[in-house]
């Protein structure tokens, strides 16, 4: 490697960590990063580095609700009493008021899972139906939206070709006051697209797609529920407030 | 405060699922990374969403880090940081108030402002960027500074220096590979 070409490197890490690369130079580095491992050590370096800049600032005490998100959106359970007793809680945390069990890692991971398994039954359950003429349509996109702490959860439905939604909510969950739940449609190679308010009691519901996120649904995509502000804009470009749950949408292949 | 040792064993007990030492890590850390972010995004919502988004990523990334990646502290405030600059990047049209360069200069001026978290090799770290810093001519050093602080891009540090894009792309580059000389003469 030349010494421009090394120079041009330390750059590119440099500046990704300084975060001034614009979106096709950031790109191009992540694709490098990939296969480089000078590239990745580079990068180490620089995070280390200006990292320390960080560290100038006066710490600040968070709010204990930030700590609440990050358990939720996680699916950890409560921290025990004894941790909270020894002092370690976050400060401005409440003393958890449960024992806590073992709990497993990656629960986001495993929801998905689960969420593409219960997806598969619907698939299934729909063609068991399908010697009965009067059935609707077989669903050919399903998903499962899984609350882990409730064990709510929503099934969601969509046909071929459509621009109709079926989510089965399959019990009621709290939306606090001021509060929405609101559904966002995520591609992967793309920007979330709103699809409309989450329906958060007990029964059938149904939700409109529009044309392009209609056409989008063959490509892989997830679901997103955020909690916004009831007062924020319902037709925002972009989520706001907590994100909640995400679950793939599963395809039917067959 | 917890040393190196203490927060790279709760960042390793986190990547195996260990709850108590993801809150403990979280007890431990959260308040620099909080205020780190406060500076970035100048916005306490802002800060504390991004703060959310940090730690869930920490639980689910904590079993990349490694101890040659640095002090656990700075890995994880690089952690916040990129999140800051992904909230900056999707909000860009929403412009903070400025703070100008000047303030930042402060900075580095400001023996105080480390704060208590972590001691020795945190102190030596800030101790070695603030004095390289200070080897960089002035535009190169805000150009950074203004960068870290505020995740400008090039064209808004261009706008903010009241210079042409070039010369901004060029005061960065210089005082990084200066920056980058120094450290390594310190090292």
């Amino acid at each position: 490697m030349s010494e421009s070409e090394q120079e041009q490197r330390i750059l590119q890490a440099a500046e990704y960590v300084l975060g001034t690369l614009d979106a096709r130079e950031r790109s191009r580095f992540e694709t490098l990063l990939m296969h480089d491992a000078e590239a990745r050590a580079e990068l180490a370096y620089w995070e280390q580095r200006l990292g320390a800049l960080g560290l100038a600032p006066a710490p600040v005490e968070p709010p204990a609700a930030v700590w609440d998100g990050v358990t939720r959106q996680l699916g950890l359970r409560a921290p025990d009493r004894d941790t909270a007793e020894a002092g370690v809680a976050p400060p401005g945390q409440p003393a958890a008021n449960d024992s806590a069990g073992p709990i497993w890692r990656g629960v986001a991971l495993v929801a998905s899972v689960a969420a593409l398994v219960m997806a598969a039954m619907l698939f299934t359950g729909s063609t068991e139906r399908e010697a009965s003429p009067a059935e609707a349509p077989q669903p050919a996109y399903a998903s499962v939206v899984y609350d882990e702490p409730t064990g709510m959860s929503w099934l969601v439905t969509a046909p071929k070709n459509g621009h109709k939604m079926k989510v089965v909510a399959m019990g009621d969950y709290d939306v606090p006051e001021g509060k929405v739940l609101r559904l966002w449609f995520k591609p992967e190679n793309g920007a979330p697209v709103l699809l409309g308010k989450w329906p958060h009691t007990h029964g059938d519901h149904e939700m409109t797609m529009p044309d392009d996120v209609a056409r989008s649904m063959d490509q892989p995509a997830q679901l997103m529920v955020f909690m916004e502000d009831a007062g924020s804009a319902s037709q925002a470009s972009a989520p706001s407030g907590k994100l909640m749950w995400t679950s793939p949408i599963a395809r039917r292949t067959g | 405060m917890a040393e190196r040792e203490q927060l790279a064993e709760w960042l390793s007990a986190t990547a195996r699922g260990d709850e108590q030492a993801f809150q403990r890590l979280y007890a431990a850390t959260s308040s620099q990374l909080y205020a780190l972010l406060l500076r970035i995004l100048r916005n306490p919502e802002r800060a504390q969403d991004a703060l959310q988004d940090a730690y869930v990523r920490v639980w689910q990334k904590a079993d990349t880090y490694a101890p040659e990646r640095g002090a656990p502290l700075t890995w994880l405030l690089s952690i916040a940081r990129y999140r800051a600059l992904d909230v900056l990047r999707r909000k860009r049209p929403e412009v903070a108030m400025p703070e100008e360069p000047d303030m930042m200069a402060t900075l580095l001026e400001d023996e105080q402002a480390l704060s208590p978290l972590e001691e020795n090799e945190n102190q030596q770290s800030l101790d070695a960027i603030r004095v390289c810093l200070k080897t960089l001519q002035p535009q190169q050093r805000d150009s950074v500074l203004l960068a870290y602080y505020e995740g400008l891009t090039h064209q808004e540090l261009a706008e903010r220096l009241d210079a042409p894009l070039g010369t901004v792309k060029s005061w960065i580059r210089r005082g990084l590979m200066r920056l980058r000389e120094c450290l390594a003469e310190r090292a």
